[in-house]
């Protein structure tokens, strides 16, 4: 580099420098840090008041009403749940966070976020299929009532305009961040081989 | 989540108040929002915090602190996926003695920061390190790039930067 353009620099690197934005104080981070826990614990305190609601159902309903048809859709619940479950997990494997500080890193890492959580809206569709199918398949089993049934349509109805409004929703959200990280993910490789031609 | 540790509390103290404004010029390039903008620099430094432990000198602090910076810039970018929207740089200069001074250089830092917000993020991030006073080979580190790559693009923005600067002064 040149003097001329050190002298750019400086002089524009004078100006820059001359912005001085406020800077956060330990304490500030702290509670941020304080917030996002906060938040954790709500979400898990939501998980574990279901689960416990879920269990005290399967309880009461077992032993007010042991037949067969009441142990049928217990385990048919179990299922589904031990299923949701199991893909949970196995789906954010290794996603919490880039394996090294690059900024390659981190774009792949975004870019892979994006692809596990596409997949997640292909999996509620596709247990949502199951438990419908399956709920289809019990009430005619079981020979619910007309009235029964026009319920259960209600509910599965609203539930599926629910669920699809959430994947519009959160589809566009993840197919505009997946958008933004291929662009990056372009630039820098095309910043990589331009440097290979320098 | 896990509380960074304890004994990092001096450490980061003692980097926020050497490198703080630093890293929210840096922030400053990825988000316009100032409200989210001060979320984005908080989430720097827990970054910052928790990678403490993980520093093992191979680079100076310096330069993992803008390499954990831009970063986290760009995962928040995606987030948002709006961090090539112009980014609208916040206002605060440094007090100056005379008021027309002070009123010169927020002039200057307006018309750099216009010039700034027309670059393309990678170009954009180079460029922001340069003018935070980062050498080449740093920066390189930083981004991840080649230290002739930084150079090349370096020149090019520069010559971009000086045309739209001269074109509105």
């Amino acid at each position: 580099m040149n003097g001329e353009q050190d002298g750019d620099w400086g002089e524009l690197g004078r100006q820059w420098r001359a912005r001085a934005p406020q800077v956060p104080r330990p304490v500030e981070i702290r509670a941020h840090l304080r917030r996002k826990r906060t938040r954790l614990v709500a979400v898990w305190a939501l998980d574990i008041a279901l689960a416990l609601g879920l269990v005290a159902l399967i309880v009461r309903e077992v032993t007010t009403d042991p037949g067969p048809y009441t142990w049928g859709w217990v385990s048919a619940l179990l299922v589904f749940l031990v299923i949701a479950l199991a893909f949970s997990v196995v789906n954010r494997r290794g996603a919490w966070a880039p394996p090294t500080e690059e900024p390659a890193a981190y774009v792949r890492h975004g870019l892979r976020h994006c692809r596990l959580r596409l997949r997640t809206v292909l999996f509620a569709w596709g247990l949502f299929a199951a438990e419908v199918a399956f709920i289809a398949a019990f009430g005619f089993a079981v020979g619910l009532s007309a009235g029964a049934w026009l319920l259960a349509a209600a509910f599965l109805g609203t539930f599926t305009v629910g669920l699809a409004g959430w994947t519009v929703w959160f589809r566009r959200r993840v197919i505009a961040e997946r958008d933004y990280l291929r662009d990056l993910e372009a630039a820098l490789t095309a910043a990589s081989n331009d440097s290979d031609a320098v | 989540m896990t509380d960074p540790p304890p004994d990092n509390e001096l450490e980061l103290a003692a980097l926020m108040a050497e490198h703080g404004t630093a890293v929210a010029r840096a922030a400053a390039l990825y988000e316009r929002d100032p409200t989210e903008r001060k979320d984005l620099i908080q989430e720097i430094w827990l970054a910052v915090w928790r990678a403490l432990p993980a520093f093992r000198g191979e680079s100076s602090v310096r330069t993992y602190l803008f390499r954990i910076a831009h970063n986290c810039g760009i995962s928040h970018g995606a987030r948002r996926s709006r961090a090539d929207r112009p980014a609208e740089l916040p206002l605060e200069v440094d007090p100056s003695p005379t008021p027309e001074q002070s009123a010169g250089r927020r002039e200057d830092a307006e018309r750099l920061a216009s010039a700034l917000r027309t670059l393309p993020l990678v170009d954009r991030q180079i460029v922001g390190l340069k003018l935070e006073g980062l050498a080449n080979r740093e920066i390189a580190e930083t981004v991840g790039l080649s230290e002739n790559n930084v150079a090349v693009r370096l020149t090019r923005a520069r010559g971009r930067l000086k045309q739209l600067l001269e074109a509105t002064r």
